[in-house]
């Protein structure tokens, strides 16, 4: 090998610690960007071919009910691929004392010809057999298999139903409950039974879905408006085209929450790699001007010395992204596996995304060459004549130092040294600065959720547990059950759906009808609480906004009552699920109807059991919620989301220890002349410590004092870049946060410090004045 | 070999100009060992670094071999370095991560028909440390290894300032036995600055630099051998 190259092994191998710390930014930076990147393509690819392979709705309509027929009617519409005429109506099953709703769907004989089922235990149903087809993930919660036979209730009656098989649909990869607050197999599950038994239940000939494919996804609106002319008469209820469908929705949500991270979180990682680039070749440029200068003299050109200067910063950017790619790659697939896991999906593909493995590479290897470039430029450029003098230790300018003339000697010379090197000391700065951005960006998911969920269960949720009704009840019902042991308040509420259109643009939305009480409360992001409106309607900000609706405005809806008419009383910032509210009364004036759906409860502990039991046995209700349950459930839903935020958080640590290392023993290494010398002056290793550690606690300081207001702002936008309207969450970053993130950026920052110190300590004197004079 | 003509060197330190080189005229043959001397701030360096290719002159030519390297641009200048001289310093200035032998190779991967590295390492008597780094040797070893880096491209001329600036008086006598015995037995023109008037014995001839001109210039019929040197 040429001696060169040997040279620039040995340089590396000379600064291991240093190179390390910065191949390692560069392969962090990549491994996330590649890992987030793949995974967003795996989840894609994955949904598409699942989608493709089950005939995936374009555009489903609910209705009230209208006669199978229509179904050819729809499909003489151009365009149109599959027509699927379905009955989708609510029961609900008790297993070991527990009751989940069911979904009910209806199928045909044989698979249905848009959104067709994955059965992967059993078979699909034999003929008019009474038989059933659970989701998967709700029969293994609930441990039913393949032959069991359930007993589901509908509309007050009872069938008795055989498991015929398990299996996935393309509609329920994430399952939604409507109006839920959460959806968790132990409560809601997806039942398929045979469309002949369905129409027992009041359906005789008629459906009350269609589901439709179209061979155009162009042409999706417009075949919805023809089919929409259609089934007018049977008074529609609900309708969109997939990309509002609730599953995908969720989905696409995620898949771009994942693809606007692959992007974000590196950026930093290779911002911040620029500089450690840049300051670790500097450094080892300016220790070697006098070797540069012999080499020119003896006739190295100016291009080799270029090169050779490159090649350090190729080494880092080729070992960074190669890693980096890899790990990305294997990471993908744990990531896509993980992520799957808590879907509703049969498989998930992975596979070698060679153009992002590329995009990867070349992003790792042009920005560590780029400042690697920068810096070599000037050690081609170095004057021969002035790399002979010998390197004089940059002197001192800039500040006056007598202002600091009373502090002791040490710390003076803290001082100086931060200015001494004004772009290294800019650059360790921003190390702080990025680490505590980071790290807030990251921790304020965890607060603003924490705060969420603690405003939602133990403000607005002041109850423990809610009752809803297969449909409409009335008051005696409700003074049955105030009269139950244990139960200390119940208040009627009502909880339906509106869905408003405007302009071609459509958003249906969870309508609350509230009494007076102090069960439920109204709260707003800011933690003010709104009474239910005297009159009209209040609307999230969420949703007005989208549709440009304004105070006082009229806005007609349509409901499951028919189309209906009110007053925007009132816009607030709901956190979470965007929801409307109104008064329970005046919603039974605009609904014309009377009674409820639902019911508040607040009972005493030891009752709740048997108070939940005892509701469960009336034919009129259909589920019976613990508040403390659904708490629990959202706890294991977010499970995934911590590990998430524990990993950015790690990865935001990792960076600023990473940087502030390389940073902090650059500059030892830098002064390790003047060390020594204050070595021979007597001066012990705690007190050249001292200084050290001095030095680092300004750097620090002044770190956070750019880095707090500036981590609070990017955090801000992290969180807005989370927000939609299908939740909002209030931002939110707790004083404890800023406290701990100060400390962790201290220890970093202390903890970088102990490599530099050790070799203080170890130094050999002689050597160093040896190299000196060489 | 070599011939200045009419060679100036200006320093612009602002408004003052500083005069290093004046009115210098000279001639070298091959294999010539020469000795320039002169107190401190005479020009010394300046006139070596022009030589060398390492400084261009404000005024006048430098012909080496013929060829006029006042003019050469950077690139040219750089090859003639590479193949015409070899440059020894007061500071060694060897790579610290490279050992004595791969200091050596670095300067002979340079050119196409180098010395052999092993045989040059055996002139200057490095054979035993070769392997050895920088910071493991002594100022004399090192000040060797820079020998044998000039020596190993084969330049007609090397170099030398202050070759033994650095090194006491034992050790500075060896470097200097080893240049006399290269410059005899490869027969390499040396030009060797010092301001120590003992090292000026054992020379060919003696340049006496003063003020940045040339104040005489002596032939030496008898030069001594490095070992009789006393300072
Ligand atoms: N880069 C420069 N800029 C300005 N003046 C310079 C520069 N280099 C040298 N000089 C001046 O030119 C004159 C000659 O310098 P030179 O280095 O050649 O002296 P020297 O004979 O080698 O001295 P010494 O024995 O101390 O090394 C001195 O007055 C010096 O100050
Ligand atoms: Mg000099």
């Amino acid at each position: 090998m040429n001696t060169l190259n040997l040279k620039v092994i040995r340089d590396i191998k000379a600064r291991k610690g240093m190179f390390l710390a910065v191949t390692f930014i560069i392969f962090l930076g990549i491994a996330i960007f590649s890992s987030f990147y793949m995974s967003y393509m795996n989840l894609q690819e994955t949904y598409n071919y699942f989608y493709e392979q089950t005939d995936f709705e374009d555009i489903s309509i609910n209705f009230n009910r209208a006669p199978e027929d229509i179904v050819k009617e729809i499909k003489k519409i151009n365009g149109i691929k599959e027509v699927e005429g379905r009955i989708s109506l609510k029961g609900f099953i008790t297993i070991q004392n527990q009751r989940a709703v069911l979904k009910l769907i209806s199928i045909p004989d044989e698979q249905p010809r848009v959104d067709k089922l994955v059965v992967v235990e059993g078979n699909y149903m034999a003929k008019n057999s009474k038989s059933v087809l659970l989701l998967k993930k709700f029969a293994d919660y609930h441990d039913i298999r393949v032959g069991d036979v359930i007993h589901i209730n509908i509309n007050g009656g009872e069938v008795r139903l055989e498991v015929s098989g398990l299996v996935y649909s393309p509609e329920f990869i994430w399952v939604v409950e409507e109006s839920e607050f959460i959806t968790t197999p132990r409560t809601f599950g997806i039942a398929y039974v045979p469309q002949k038994m369905l129409e027992e239940f009041g359906y005789k000939d008629e459906i009350n879905e269609v589901k439709i494919t179209v061979y155009d996804k162009r042409s999706r609106d417009e075949i919805l408006n023809r089919a929409l002319k259609i089934l007018r008469p049977y008074t529609v209820i609900n309708y969109y085209t997939v990309e509002d469908q609730p599953s995908n929705k969720l989905l696409k949500m995620d898949l771009d929450g994942f693809k606007e991270l692959s992007i974000l979180f590196p950026s930093f990682f290779l911002l911040i790699s620029v500089f450690a680039v840049y300051v670790l070749l500097t450094r080892l440029i300016r220790s070697q001007s006098g070797n540069i200068a012999v080499l020119r003299a003896l006739g190295v050109s100016k291009q080799t010395i270029l090169q050779h200067y490159l090649k350090h910063s190729l080494f880092i950017g080729v070992s960074g992204s190669a890693v980096g790619v890899v790990v990305g790659h294997l990471s993908a697939i744990v990531l896509t596996a993980q992520y799957t896991a808590i879907l509703n999906i049969p498989f998930y593909l992975t596979k070698v995304h060679y153009d992002v493995m590329a995009y990867g590479f070349i992003a790792g290897l042009t920005i560590p060459l780029i400042s690697g470039f920068i810096a070599a430029k000037h050690a081609a450029e170095l004057e021969i004549l002035y790399g002979l003098k010998g390197y004089s230790e940059q002197t001192f300018r800039g500040i006056d130092v007598k202002r600091f003339s009373k502090l002791p000697v040490l710390v003076r010379l803290s001082i100086r040294n931060l200015f001494r090197n004004k772009k290294r000391t800019a650059y360790s700065t921003f190390s702080v600065i990025a680490s505590i951005v980071l790290i807030l960006s990251s921790m304020v998911f965890l607060d603003s959720m924490d705060q969420a969920l603690d405003l939602q269960f133990n403000k607005v949720l002041a109850y423990d547990m809610d009752v809803k009704f297969n449909g409409y009840v009335n008051e005696s019902l409700l003074k049955e059950i105030k009269s139950l042991k244990g139960v200390k308040e119940a208040y009627p509420l009502i909880n339906t759906w509106i869905l408003i259109e405007r302009g071609g643009n459509s958003k249906s939305i969870s309508l609350i009808g509230l009494e007076y009480q102090n069960l439920y409360k109204i709260y707003d992001d800011r933690g003010n609480i709104h009474m239910p409106p005297p009159e009209g309607l209040i609307l999230p900000e969420l949703i007005s906004s989208n549709l440009s609706i304004v105070r006082q405005e009229k806005v007609e809806f349509l409901t499951e009552f028919g189309i209906r008419k009110a007053e925007v009383y009132d816009i607030i910032q709901i956190p979470l699920t965007p929801v409307s509210y109104a008064n329970l009364d005046e919603l039974q004036k605009i609904l014309g109807i009377k009674g409820f759906n639902g019911v508040i409860l607040n009972v005493d502990p030891d009752a709740r059991e048997e108070v939940k039991s005892r509701l469960e046995k009336y034919k009129e209700v259909l589920r019976v919620d613990l508040i403390e349950d659904i708490e629990e459930d959202i706890l294991e839903l977010m499970s995934f989301f911590y590990i998430f935020i524990f990993f950015s958080l790690f990865f935001g640590a990792s960076l600023g220890f990473a940087s502030i290392f390389n940073t902090t023993t650059v500059n030892i290494l830098e002064r390790r002349r003047e060390i020594a010398t204050l070595k021979m002056l007597g001066y012990t290793t705690k007190e050249l410590a001292y200084t050290l550690v001095i030095e680092n606690f300004l750097l620090g300081l002044g770190g956070i004092v750019v880095g707090l207001p500036l981590g609070h702002l990017s955090a801000r936008v992290f969180l807005n870049s989370f927000q939609s309207e299908l939740y909002s969450i209030p931002f939110v970053i707790y004083p404890i946060t800023y406290v701990l993130t100060i400390i962790l950026v201290m220890v970093v920052l202390f903890v970088s410090l102990i490599p530099g110190i050790m070799y203080i300590h170890t130094m050999e004197i002689e050597k160093v004045t040896k190299e000196i004079v060489s | 070999m070599l011939k200045l003509d009419d060679v100036w060197k200006i320093y612009r330190m602002g408004v003052v100009d500083v005069v290093a080189l004046k009115e210098v005229n000279l001639e070298l043959g091959k294999k010539e060992f020469v000795v320039v001397l002169g107190p401190s701030g005479s020009g010394k360096t300046t006139l070596l670094n022009i030589i060398g290719g390492i400084d261009v002159p404000t005024k006048g030519r430098v012909v080496f071999n013929g060829l006029d390297i006042s003019k050469l641009s950077e690139n040219d200048l750089t090859l003639h370095r590479r193949r015409n001289i070899g440059f020894i310093f007061q500071f060694f200035n060897l790579i610290p991560t490279l050992t004595a032998r791969e200091n050596v190779m670095i300067a002979a991967e340079l050119v196409k028909e180098p010395m052999d590295v092993e045989e040059v390492l055996g002139i200057v008597g490095l054979r035993k440390r070769a392997d050895h780094f920088p910071s493991e040797l002594s100022g004399g070893e090192q000040q060797r290894v820079a020998i044998a880096r000039a020596l190993v491209k084969k330049p007609p001329l090397i170099l030398a300032d202050e070759p033994t600036g650095s090194l006491d008086f034992e050790t500075g006598k060896e470097v200097l036995k080893v240049m006399r015995e290269i410059n005899e037995k490869e027969g390499i023109t040396i030009i060797l600055v010092t301001h120590n008037s003992v090292i000026a014995s054992m020379a060919d001839r003696v340049i006496y630099l003063k003020d940045g001109r040339i104040d005489k210039i002596v032939e030496n019929e008898t030069p001594v051998d490095a070992d009789e040197l006393r300072w």
